[in-house]
């Protein structure tokens, strides 16, 4: 199963992004997070990946509509609203939109790129991980 | 051309005018020829409600180092200098385009 995850993570400001570039080009030593966004912000996490926006991508998922117009048709919306979301869920590279000609029409066929979506946003700091051995 | 993967990690983060940007940034270690980059890299930073404002920054050949803002296609070059300055140069243009990026938000929900 090809998962994507959202990552709170306080340590991920812009400035600890471009510090990281910079570091793996001079030590030359992989730093490779794919099928992962990470934040410092809940507010972006949510922002980014709106309930309406992991509506569409589990329809796509499930559903594998051959056309915009399918997907809309199934999510009873309007195409061009759906179009808007489907164009941020492919910026961000959980969907893809394959372009096939229908007769002599072009349409996009809208295609999910993972097969979950899950969001993490951190162990609490409940002390249970360390009691695990020899307690209840 | 053999290319090394050093670098692919996408990270969201807030502006100050209240915006979500998403930054996604790869690169490559390459054979270096003259005057080009020892690096192949794109790098993107775009609004999560409207993708198209975006600022791109890449090096296929056979343009170079290059960059392009929203959508325009065509792209501006730039000089190769070095790989510090080719990030100062897209953190400059992602200010001018989004506005500051917030380093620590306090956007109600943040855990600390």
């Amino acid at each position: 199963m090809k998962t994507f995850t959202f990552r709170y993570d306080p340590k991920a400001t812009p400035h600890a992004l471009f510090a990281r570039v910079a570091k793996a080009a001079k030590a030359r030593t992989a730093d490779v997070h794919k099928d992962e966004t990470s934040s410092n912000s809940i507010h972006a996490i949510l922002s980014a990946m709106t309930e309406v926006r992991l509506q569409v991508f589990y329809a796509i998922a499930d559903h594998h509509p051959v056309s915009m117009y399918q997907l809309a048709q199934h999510l009873k919306r309007d195409q061009a609203n759906v179009l808007r979301d489907v164009k941020a869920l492919e910026a961000m590279k959980l969907v893809k939109l394959v372009s096939e000609m229908d007769g002599d029409r072009e349409r996009l066929r809208p295609t999910a790129n993972y097969d979950r979506i899950v969001f993490d946003f951190g162990a609490a700091r409940t002390g249970r991980a360390k009691r695990t051995v020899g307690s209840n | 051309m053999k290319a090394t993967l050093l670098l692919d990690v996408q990270e969201l983060f807030v502006t100050e005018a209240g915006g979500t940007v998403e930054i996604h940034m790869d690169l490559y270690e390459v054979t270096k020829k003259k005057g080009q980059p020892e690096y192949r890299f794109s790098w993107i930073a775009f609004d999560t409600d409207n993708p198209m404002r975006r600022v791109l920054f890449d090096c296929h050949p056979p343009k170079g180092p290059h960059f392009h803002l929203d959508e325009d296609s065509e792209g501006q070059s730039f000089q190769w200098i070095s790989i510090d300055e080719a990030i100062r140069f897209f953190r400059e243009k992602v200010k001018e385009h989004f506005g500051e990026l917030v380093e620590v938000p306090d956007d109600g929900g943040q855990r600390t």
